[in-house]
């Protein structure tokens, strides 16, 4: 298991290119944010879905590119892959309003995860790809995680 | 309607038949077997259904796709002596993901899930070359196998029993733009 820590680009400067505002909520994004020249582009992971319902049933604010008729490109898992999450970024705003909302946020994906796998004898070997964007001393820095079930805690120890 | 206990050791039973060295007639006499047995399961849960008992209907259903998944595990060996890979391998996929779907409620049902999902890898490792795919990219408008509205759009969580249904996504409309398949 790993967690790969790098730059990311200024999410607003992106956002403003791409004709967006940003939300004052979680932002749930397509993995090829940095890269696509429209909305259109938007290619998401296999678990976007989930993250949404995840959030929603949570009460955690969240916010959404996706078009209104739910169509979205979804790259489809690898096949030793146990879920594969969207881009989630958390902005300099509503980290300030909330400064736990990166562990709250990912900590229902982990009870989440937990709970689908408590009877699966094979759990250590599922692996969960995740990568969130922070605000941190005003740039954007990216916290990618690739591993099993068991490393995401210290994963989430680590991005908040 | 059944007893739980009996059909658990009806199901149980089953797994000294999980050997590709058995007879074909073997075989094909269990799955008459089993494939009576899951009618009545099938009897039972929408019983439960009927009841509005939901606890009871989704433990049912795991009973159920546990069935399943002897039945296609056993279908896949039969297959194998047919000198059918192709459907063999189609009936193990099959028959693994009944197993991880009644793996929910394990302990009720003595841990079997669990023991057959370990039996098919054991299968699927001896019997077959691995294969995996790598990736497929589509674009996708689904909807939910529940409520039938679009997805994200309902708070049912793919793969979840409700009163004795799987939520399963539907996809309604896509276009794929590539694939990939790696084989070793």
């Amino acid at each position: 298991m790993k967690t790969v820590y790098k730059a990311y680009i200024d999410v607003e400067h992106r956002a403003g290119e791409l004709g967006l505002a940003v939300p004052d909520a979680v932002w749930i994004l397509p993995l090829n944010f940095e890269s696509m020249e429209s909305a259109a582009e938007a290619a998401y992971a296999t678990d976007y879905d989930l993250v949404v319902k995840l959030l929603r049933m949570a009460g955690l604010p969240y916010s959404l590119l996706e078009s209104a008729d739910g169509t979205h490109s979804k790259l489809i898992q690898q096949s030793y892959e146990f879920a594969a999450l969207p881009l989630l970024v958390f902005t300099k705003h509503v980290l300030e309003r909330n400064p736990e909302i990166i562990s709250q946020t990912l900590r229902i994906f982990l009870d989440h995860f937990q709970s689908k796998l408590r009877n699966d004898p094979g759990r250590d070997r599922r692996i969960v790809r995740c990568k969130i964007v922070k605000a941190e001393g005003g740039r954007y820095v990216s916290a990618e995680y690739e591993g099993s079930i068991g490393g995401f805690g210290d994963f989430i120890e680590g991005a908040k | 309607m059944l007893g739980l206990g009996d059909v658990i050791d009806k199901l149980a039973e089953q797994h000294q038949y999980l050997y590709v060295t058995r007879d074909a007639q073997v075989f094909e006499a269990q799955l008459e077997v089993l494939n009576k047995l899951r009618l009545d399961v099938e009897s039972t849960k929408e019983a439960f259904i009927e009841d509005r008992d939901e606890e009871k209907a989704n433990l049912w259903l795991a009973v159920e796709d546990l069935c399943f998944g002897v039945i296609l595990a056993i279908q896949m060996l039969c297959d194998l002596k047919k000198n059918k890979p192709a459907s063999a391998w189609n009936q193990l996929v099959a028959a693994q993901d009944f197993a991880n779907w009644s793996r929910d409620e394990d302990s009720s049902l003595n841990y079997l899930p669990s023991k057959l999902a370990a039996r098919l890898d054991v299968l699927e490792t001896a019997l077959f070359p691995q294969q995996q795919l790598n990736a497929l990219d589509i674009v996708a408008k689904t909807k939910c196998g529940i409520c039938g509205l679009p997805t994200p759009k309902c708070n049912h969580i793919r793969g979840d029993a409700y009163m004795g249904r799987h939520c399963t996504e539907t996809v309604t409309e896509f276009t794929a733009s590539h694939a990939a398949i790696v084989g070793k």
